[in-house]
């Protein structure tokens, strides 16, 4: 009688794994695969873009449009606004342009087209410790984005920056999502910049792998920021980077951080640093002081110490930033303290980053100074 | 000590006796596997029904259509600049051929994969190299993995060239769509636009519109052109599931008689291995047996097989499964629209269905015998006439009851309601009642039988009648499982017969003209002929009549309306055949503009009567609608959801449109008929998308999908047929083994081997004979059933009943020689099975 139920139980048994298995073979279908799209702005197989190899004389406003050519360009500004209440904001707007191959075949159809434009817009309310951050893709066809160098104009969809024929400045903005918009007038404060050397700015010791770099770093803005509440008229400044390349990271590189600081005695500073596998920072890292007056002083990785003094964990991403930073460059005499004005600030989009207003505070040359900025921490994903 | 002899005893008895617990396995395999099969096949296809309309459009809410297929892309870019919050998507979708598939079409969807992300999953989830071959090289497209892994260029035959799309990579498959993907091709709208020849247009733009806000719903449909309709998917998707309801309900009701089938012979196998053993549970409670035990003993014994039964029901159900869904795929793609080749999805439904009826079944099966054996005294159990004698005395109880839900079951059809299900459950209380009728009805038959066949074949005809009266406790619920099974057949194919002789009817009749020119593709960019082609055709073929038509799809908030536009002459108006309405009349408000001719199933599903008034939307959607007068009804199966005809004259003037989509042709003098053939035919070389087709070509074209529609329903039908003739055949087989006893008396009294085997033959073989005979009134109740309740409800048609003699004959041959296979073994066993030992044995 025992074997029999041994039997029994053992025929169930069968039965029952049966009937699961077949059960869950649905479920080993579902596709677990997240969003990987343009995870790297870059792709390896880049060998007949243009690169950024020399120095090359910049011709304006011809080099305030797109440069086809190289693989990857971008258009990006980030500031610092406030309302009349001292309520406190930050905005980045940024169109990159991404060519899918380095020439363009001729097609009937008018979809056809090597270039695609990705925009990320963000706003960062810091009385409410509210992050807005928004994507768009589009392709560089129909007019539904692109870019014109004269007169300037940077589209996707309805998001556009726009100049006039010969300069991009006064500009507009104009960039709206469902939930929440942004409109500013914005005027350069100081001249036009060319970062590195004469605006080659060298990402690793290989040549080409650099890109051609230009900075407005002082923008007056003045306009509207409109989230779910309510519309803030606000001003403040703003900082513009315009970058285009082709490999702008070697192999044993894996992420940056990046400085854009306003300071309250009028000198503007950037620093990049480089990060590698290994650790260590990468000798490339640079950045620049620019006076008041619009002079400049090329920084090298040497002059600056950089230690991080604050982290944070994202609950979506499981990404640690380090969003609190020491800097000091001895010979200027700076010393700063640099600390986001709100942790989460982190774009989670298709690439993954922190991009975020930031307060400074610190001593320059035995002076107290504070100030505003925006960091730019890219490359941690584990 | 008792107890353990007791298990053994049930242990030994199976196992002695292998051949019994091998049928008795296989019947119960069997009617699961049916049951499985036909509920994995429908559930797949049901499916795929639910997420053909989700699929390509999750969250679309709305949809911008040009109804010739030639939507401007301007109107997409102006969409996103008044609307920039607004999801919307654009799309350049068609069907190609390839050489390498011949009979499949793909589904090619061009979607641009920036604007496309809120609707389908496919732009967010590429990799950047495959998005970049998508986007910069041309006729590059996604497929689902098993396309892919089948080729990796895939010839299409566009116009007269064939062009080679490269495949690239995998399209984004949610679980369980993937049958509904299998001949979809994904591709970037650049190399749609230039596959289709339609650059500067889409096909359709998608919209997410918010749910509230109707006032954007209106601003857009007012901001588009005229000729383009704005549709809500709401509608579509109803319609659409009102299109497919029919066809599911009717899906359903075959795996219901599966069921009905499967329970009666599971519970035959199983009743019948319970009642041959009673000597041995009587002889068990002789010696003190428990009746507990005894019960216990059979149910586990039950449970056992019917597990042992379900599993392998469930490895040949699934085999059948796959199967059946490529036929139900094909109706549904011959009836509704492009579902690829459908794959098996199994769901815990269907499992749930099949253990039920396994285990379930067996389990109640067995219960029934074993409670009596546990009941009675353990005299009686011993005994088996007493069992016969109940049975006997029961037999006329069961009849009445019988009655009684017939009674119910036409009581449910006379109720004036039109309800699909109501419907099946009156068929399916005729059935139960008739099954319930059927022993007493056999027992009448075969006594009324007695004198002639004792007249024909002696002693040995008596012997068979009479033997169907003593074992009709064992034989009867088999027989009745066969009877229903084979008046099944009866009603099934007479009904599927009678609609083809309707059809053919119909279509000798309509098809008037001699050559019918269509376009040959009218999903993919217009279905518009060419106005310079029917100039030429006039040039070159002076004074030859030739009637008009344009189709156009008009959405309505409930189904899609066929609407026809006919410029007809007075002898093409002849070829309709009216239900309702006077043909003269009919012609006179044709021609007036101000009525419509609708078909009998577009009647039955508007309830529209000759002189109702029927509301047509026209193109200015929102805001326009023509009342049109209903003319007449005419007879039509080529659409389920029906066809509505107006004049082409009132078509053009109410869509502003002249352009035509079809023609045909009357070549009445038969000797330049060739000649005039050869001319259109060299015509014709210039316009590839145009197709010609003689009258005898579409007539054959209908036939055939005609078959193919119905090929499920007859393998289903013939599934059932052959589950009910292997479960025969096991009662049948099992019985007669038992009966070593009786032969060998026969045999002790002088009966030969061969008398032995005649006998055994001639008694199987006359119970089939009397259950076929049974099924065929059952059948053709059954065939005026389906044909004058269900097939009206479900689809609309109509026709008359044909009754087909040679379909009665078969029934009955196949009836007689499943029963005489049956007693073939068991008679040559028997037979050979020496006297002595058999009479000792017992």
């Amino acid at each position: 009688m025992n074997n029999k139920m041994v039997v029994v139980a053992l025929i169930i048994g069968c039965l029952f794994i049966f009937i699961g298995s077949v059960l869950l073979v649905p479920d080993t279908l579902t596709n677990t695969e997240q969003n990987n799209f343009l995870r790297q702005l870059n792709s390896t197989n880049n060998q007949d873009f243009d690169k950024a190899t020399q120095i090359k004389p910049f011709s304006f406003p011809l080099d305030h449009g797109p440069h086809n050519t190289y693989q990857t360009e971008w258009w990006y500004l980030t500031g610092n606004l406030q309302n009349k209440n001292g309520q406190q904001f930050g905005y980045q707007l940024t169109f990159f342009r991404v060519a899918l191959s380095p020439e363009r075949t001729t097609r009937s159809s008018a979809w056809a087209s090597n270039q695609i434009y990705m925009g990320h817009l963000a706003l960062s309310d810091i009385k409410n410790n509210k992050h807005y951050a928004s994507e768009r893709f589009s392709r560089a066809a129909l007019g539904l984005s692109g870019a014109t160098a004269s007169p300037f104009r940077v589209w996707l969809e309805d998001w556009v920056i726009s100049g006039n024929k010969k300069s991009p400045f006064p500009m507009t903005l104009n960039a709206k999502t469902t939930e929440f918009s942004i409109q500013l007038k914005l005027d350069n404060i100081k001249p036009l910049v060319l970062q590195g050397n004469q605006g080659l700015s060298q990402k690793s010791t290989a040549k080409g792998n650099a890109s051609y770099y230009y900075t407005y770093s002082r923008i007056k803005s003045q306009g509207t920021v409109t989230t779910a509440d309510e519309t803030h008229s606000v001003s403040g400044l703003s900082w513009m980077d315009r970058e285009w390349s082709t490999s702008a990271l070697a192999a044993d590189q894996i992420g940056w951080d990046w400085f854009a600081l306003h300071l309250s005695n009028g000198y503007d500073l950037m620093y990049y640093q480089l990060r590698k596998k290994n650790g260590e920072i990468d000798p490339a890292s640079s950045g620049v002081l620019i006076a008041p007056d619009g002079k400049t002083k090329k920084l090298s990785h040497a002059d600056i110490h950089l230690s991080i003094k604050h982290h944070w964990l994202s609950k979506k991403t499981a990404i640690r930033y380090p969003i609190g930073w020491q800097l000091e460059i001895p010979k200027e005499k700076i010393r700063l303290t640099i600390m986001a004005k709100q942790a989460n600030q982190e774009m989670n989009v298709s690439i993954r980053y922190w991009e975020g207003a930031v307060q400074v505070n610190g001593k320059y040359n035995g002076q107290l100074v504070d100030g505003a900025g925006y960091l730019e921490l890219a490359g941690y994903q584990k | 000590m008792l107890n353990q002899l007791a298990w053994k005893a049930s242990w030994r008895h199976l196992l002695l006796h292998p051949w019994q617990l091998a049928l008795l396995i296989l019947g119960i395999a069997l009617g699961v596997a049916v049951v499985v099969a036909v509920d994995l096949a429908t559930s797949s296809a049901t499916l795929a029904f639910n997420d053909a309309a989700k699929t390509f459009s999750s969250t679309t809410t709305h949809q911008i259509i040009d109804p010739e297929n030639k939507l401007d892309e301007r109107v997409y870019l102006e969409l996103k600049q008044q609307y920039p919050q607004l999801a919307v998507a654009p799309l350049v979708q068609g069907y190609l051929s390839s050489p390498e598939y011949p009979g499949r079409r793909f589904h090619i969807i061009g979607i641009d994969p920036f604007s496309d992300t809120p609707f389908r999953a496919e732009g967010a989830a590429l990799e950047r190299e495959i998005l970049t071959q998508l986007l910069t090289e041309p006729l590059t497209a996604l497929a689902t993995k098993k396309l892919r892994t089948e080729i990796t260029t895939l010839p299409l035959t566009t116009g007269n060239t064939t062009q080679q799309l490269k495949i690239i990579g995998l399209m984004n498959e949610q679980p369980g769509t993937s049958a509904l993907l299998e001949s979809v091709l994904m591709v970037d709208i650049a190399t749609a636009q230039e596959l289709f020849n339609m650059e500067g247009y889409l096909s359709q733009i998608d919209l997410v519109l918010p749910q509230q806000d109707t006032a954007i719903t209106q601003q857009i449909q007012q901001n588009i052109p005229k000729t383009y309709q704005l549709n809500s998917i709401q509608s579509k998707t109803n319609a659409l599931t009102q299109m497919t309801k029919a066809f599911r309900i009717n899906l359903m009701a075959m795996s219901l008689l599966a069921i009905v089938v499967g329970m009666f012979i599971i519970s035959n196998a199983i009743s019948f291995s319970v009642l041959q053993r009673r000597k041995i549970f009587g002889s068990l409670r002789s010696t003190g047996a428990e009746p507990k035990l005894i019960l216990q003993i059979i149910l586990t014994e039950a449970l056992v097989i019917g597990c042992i039964g379900t599993f392998f029901g469930f490895i040949l159900g699934a085999f059948l499964a796959e199967g059946l869904l490529t036929l139900v795929t094909r109706t549904i793609n011959d009836l509704y629209f492009q579902l690829g080749t459908s794959s098996l999805t199994i769901d815990s439904w269907s499992i749930f269905k099949g253990v039920s009826l396994g285990v379930g079944a067996t389990l109640i099966a067995a219960l029934i015998p074993a409670t009596e054996a546990v009941k009675s005294s353990s005299d009686t159990i011993i005994r088996r006439s007493s069992i016969e004698n109940r049975s006997l005395k029961l037999i006329p109880k069961l009849a009445l009851t019988g009655i009684g839900i017939i009674v119910m079951g036409v009581a449910l059809i006379l109720l004036p309601l039109d309800s699909l299900i109501l419907s099946f459950t009156a068929l399916f209380f005729i059935l139960m009642g008739y099954a319930l009728i059927s022993p007493w009805a056999m027992l009448k038959l075969s006594s009324g039988l007695q004198s002639a066949m004792t007249r024909t074949l002696g002693i040995t005809g008596l012997m068979a009648c009479r033997s169907i009266k003593r074992n009709i406790s064992r034989t009867g619920i088999a027989t009745a499982a066969l009877l229903i099974a084979i008046a099944t057949t009866v009603g099934v194919s007479t009904m599927i017969g009678s609609f083809r002789i309707a059809v053919q009817n119909w279509i000798e009749s309509s098809l008037s003209a001699d050559l019918y020119i269509s376009v040959i593709d009218n999903n993919s960019s217009s279905n518009v002929i060419d106005p310079q082609f029917i100039e030429q055709l006039q040039q070159r073929l002076p004074g030859i009549t030739m009637n008009q038509s344009k189709w156009q799809q008009v959405y309505t908030e409930t189904r899609p309306i066929n609407l026809l536009a006919l410029g007809l002459s007075r002898r093409g108006f002849e070829g309709f055949r009216f239900k309702h309405g006077d043909i003269n009349k009919a012609w006179a408000a044709f021609n007036n503009n101000n009525s419509i001719l609708v078909s009998e199933p577009f009647a039955y599903h508007h309830q529209l009567a000759v002189g109702d008034f029927f509301i047509l939307p026209t193109p200015q959607a929102a805001t326009a609608e023509t009342k049109l007068r209903v003319a007449g009804i005419f007879y039509n199966y080529a659409s389920e959801q029906g066809i509505a005809i107006i004049n082409l004259n009132l078509y053009q003037q109410l869509w502003k449109n002249t352009s035509l989509s079809g023609l045909s042709l009357y070549l009445d003098d038969k000797n330049t008929y060739d000649a005039n053939i050869e001319t259109i035919q060299n015509l014709f070389i210039h316009y590839p998308k145009l197709q010609l087709r003689k009258s005898s070509e579409i007539r054959a074209m209908t036939l055939a999908v005609f078959d193919r529609t119905f090929a499920v329903t007859d393998v289903l039908r013939l599934l059932t047929l052959i589950v009910a003739i292997v479960g025969i055949l096991a009662a049948l087989m099992a019985l007669q083994l038992e009966r070593i006893k009786e032969i060998a008396t026969l045999k002790a009294i002088g009966f030969t081997p061969r008398q032995i085997q005649f006998l055994l033959i001639t008694e199987t073989g006359l119970s089939g004979l009397l259950a076929g005979l049974l099924s065929l009134p059952l059948g053709i109740i059954m065939a005026v059933i389906l044909i004058h309740e269900i097939n009206q409800i479900s689809f609309g048609w109509s026709m008359p009943l044909s009754l087909d003699p040679l379909q009665f004959i078969y029934a009955i041959l196949i009836a007689l020689t499943a029963a005489m296979i049956a007693g073939i073994y068991p008679a040559k066993l028997l037979s050979k099975t020496p006297t002595a030992e058999a009479l000792r044995h017992e």
